[in-house]
């Protein structure tokens, strides 16, 4: 680049003005050079600058700024100078014959102000730098005692170079190296800020991953929605996979901004399942629970995904996978998954930090996975045991149609405290509703105790106020008076005539719901039960007639409760009244339609019997 | 809902425990401690509960009750109950427990004027 050849003389320099006149142009020059260098906030714009300022106030016709690097002149920066020339020195070893090597070699600047000079100082420079004219300078950049680059300028006529042209151009490179140098710190600062302000961004992500994560027990969506999140800041490409009972690695979710690209890697992953020997990736992960950092893909390895399958080696040259991490999820020593973090067009690099952060996400989303699954069996435990303390479904009775509903309140992690039993003794038939104080194993306990001492109870009496009273003995005796129990209990005759003795034992009284619409509470309080040794309970008759429903239920119903109000007796008799002459399915239907309208969350457990006669 | 709230009041040996809110098994527990703070001291003979500032109270709140009248009942002391709103006392009467808990009316225990 710095091979110049000049021809013809054509000095036309200040020569006329006064040295001291000369003096104060220059140093206004180089003051508006300096301080138009100063304005410069990148080390792009600088460059600019210089070669506009030197264009302008000295009048060349090229330039180049080559910096130095080790034993080589890059030229990060030109104009003026044809393409060919351009190829040609891109890049220059210090020690070749050019002027610009000179001065980079000598640290003194190199001026040659007509053809006769280059081929005197530079005879092999003549073939490498092809035909010049003019003048040609090249000017050592210096800063800290330590050789930045070369400034090469050239000239398009033949002139003369005094001291002060010099001292200009010297003064010019000078500010240039300032600037330079002042703007390469502030470049770095920036770059530190940009790196705090990633920092920022991973540790905001990782709180909002982390809220997200431990908001919800779904927790199949909750990592979806992660994958989700960490696309595009932290990376191009984000998955999550899971581990089946089977063994067999799931994709739960994998997320790009772009949704062709989605769905494209999706049907990818289904064509091309990962082998689950591989060497690496999501399997390794998941086989040793270590995590794996490829800051720079090496084509070796996709070519290894991709030998024996050339249209799958296409696809994968179009991601421009650059760079990976795949952290597994581990939970008890055990890896039920990996997520993987994948840059590819922005062509980012990961690096060890961002492993850290990956594998401090992983953690977290593991340690929900645990919670959600642990809570899931704790759910299904729950439903299983309420499921063996209630009737599988409600039975038959002949003639009669039979409406039961149970709703435990809360999440389902904890059985109920209510219960329900429907059975036949001797011809006739028992239906009794009830609510074991506190919820949980305890209360599991009292109820499945219940239902056994009353059908016990049964095979010798089948009054429901004696029964009850047994019950009553049974729960003091094994409780000694700790937990109560409340219960109503209606008992339909042998006979065909729909006659019920009815008896309530500190439970709300039953309905009666008459074809007509009409609504009467049925029995007569009594004492709660498993408190007191001489509880006081009554048969109270009913009869039914056809059309007519006998309704049970607990206070789940009427202490639902929105804000301080609750639903209150006169709200269910209202429900009742409208459902009237319908089956008994419509009938508890109308009424959990009721409840559930008028609030989201009961708070307790209901449990709803409805009894139509035919 | 309102917010639950429990005092206890100590005028000459004769405690006075007041509920106010709801009483269900969010605020229960607070009233459970209250009541077996109140009845540490041995010197304590009747505690008289005020229930006239429940706005609500269910099966759980009724439990507190029937516990500590049992409590106090085994170590021969004794528990008075004042009568809460109509839909507080309801809850009693269903569960028939008027005739096995202690109500008495306001001017007999824990004075005429509760909120002074």
């Amino acid at each position: 680049m710095t091979g110049f050849e000049m021809v013809e003389m054509e000095g036309e320099e200040p020569q006329s003005e006064r040295p001291s006149e000369v003096a104060a142009v220059q140093l206004r020059r180089l003051q508006c050079f300096a301080d138009d260098l100063a304005s410069a906030s990148t080390v792009d714009e600088l460059i600019a600058l210089l070669f506009a300022r030197t264009q302008e106030t000295l009048g060349t016709s090229a330039g180049a700024l080559m910096m130095a690097r080790k034993d080589l002149l890059d030229v990060v920066a030109s104009y003026g100078y044809p393409e060919e020339a351009l190829r040609a020195f891109r890049e220059v070893p210090i020690d070749a014959p050019l002027p610009a090597c000179e001065a980079a070699r000598t640290r003194r600047p190199v001026v040659i102000e007509n053809h006769h000079d280059y081929i005197e100082r530079f005879p092999e420079a003549i073939g490498l730098a092809g035909p010049a004219k003019g003048s040609v300078v090249a000017f050592p950049l210096i800063g800290h005692g330590e050789l930045l680059g070369v400034l090469g300028l050239r000239f398009p006529v033949e002139r003369r170079f005094g001291p002060d042209d010099i001292e200009l151009i010297a003064g010019a490179s000078q500010q240039f190296v300032f600037a330079h140098r002042r703007l390469e710190l502030l470049e770095r600062e920036r770059g530190a800020r940009g790196e705090a302000e990633l920092s920022n961004k991973r540790l905001s992500f990782l709180a909002s991953a982390s809220r997200e994560i431990a908001s919800s027990l779904d927790y199949e969506r909750t990592l979806a929605t992660v994958s989700r999140m960490a696309v595009p800041e932290l990376a191009d490409w984000c998955a999550v996979d899971l581990v089946d009972p089977d063994g067999t690695i799931r994709q739960l979710a994998v997320s790009h901004v772009d949704p062709a690209k989605v769905s494209m890697a999706i049907d990818l992953r289904k064509r091309y399942p990962p082998d689950p020997d591989a060497s690496y990736g999501v399997p390794a992960a998941i086989r040793s629970g270590r995590s794996e950092l490829i800051e720079e893909i090496p084509a070796a390895l996709l070519e290894e995904v991709g030998r024996d399958r050339p249209e799958l080696r296409d696809l994968i040259e179009d991601l421009q996978l650059h760079s990976s991490m795949v952290v597994p999820l581990m939970l008890r020593g055990r890896a039920i998954g990996a997520i993987t973090f994948v840059m590819a067009e922005s062509g980012r690099r990961y690096t060890p930090l961002d492993l850290d952060l990956a594998e401090e996400l992983a953690v977290r989303a593991a340690t929900a996975i645990g919670n959600a699954r642990l809570y899931g069996e704790q759910r299904s435990i729950a439903d299983t045991l309420q499921h063996s303390l209630l009737p599988p479904a409600p039975p038959e009775i002949p003639g009669y149609e039979l409406a039961v509903a149970y709703r435990p309140a809360g999440d389902g992690t904890q059985v109920g405290g209510d219960f329900y039993d429907v059975f036949e003794i001797d011809g006739s038939w028992l239906l009794v509703v009830g609510d074991v104080c506190g919820k949980g194993s305890e209360a599991a306990a009292i109820m499945a105790m219940s239902r056994y001492a009353i059908r016990t109870a049964s095979l010798q009496d089948t009054a429901p106020a004696t029964l009850l009273s047994t019950l009553n003995e049974t729960l003091v005796r094994q409780y000694s008076g700790e937990r109560f129990t409340t219960a109503a209990m209606a008992r339909l005759g042998r006979g065909d005539d729909g006659s019920f003795s009815v008896s309530v034992a500190g439970h709300p009284l039953p309905y009666a719901l008459r074809s007509d619409g009409s609504v009467q509470a049925v029995g007569q309080p009594g004492t709660l039960l498993g408190i007191f040794p001489d509880p006081t309970l009554h048969d109270v008759e009913l009869t039914l007639d056809s059309g007519d429903a006998l309704v049970l239920y607990t206070d789940g119903v009427t202490d639902a409760r929105r804000g301080s109000e609750q639903f209150g007796n006169e709200r269910l008799r209202a429900a009742l009244a409208a459902a009237a002459g319908r089956s008994p399915d419509a009938i508890v239907a109308a009424v959990l339609d009721a409840v559930l309208g008028f609030t989201q969350t009961p708070g307790d457990d209901i449990a709803l019997m409805v009894l139509r006669a035919p | 809902m309102s917010e639950p709230a429990t005092s206890i009041e100590n005028v000459d040996g004769m405690v006075v425990v007041r509920a106010s809110g709801d009483l269900d098994l969010a605020s229960a527990p607070a009233l459970e401690r209250a009541l077996t703070e109140s009845l540490q001291d041995g010197q304590v003979e009747t505690l008289t509960l005020d229930l006239r500032a429940l706005s609500f109270m269910d099966s759980t709140g009724l439990r507190v009750v029937l516990a500590t009248d049992a409590r106090m009942r085994a170590q021969g002391r004794e528990l008075f109950v004042i009568k809460g709103p109509p839909s507080v006392h309801r809850v009693f009467e269903l569960a028939l427990l008027e005739e096995r808990l202690r109500f008495v009316e306001p001017a007999e225990r824990g004075g005429s004027d509760a909120d002074a």
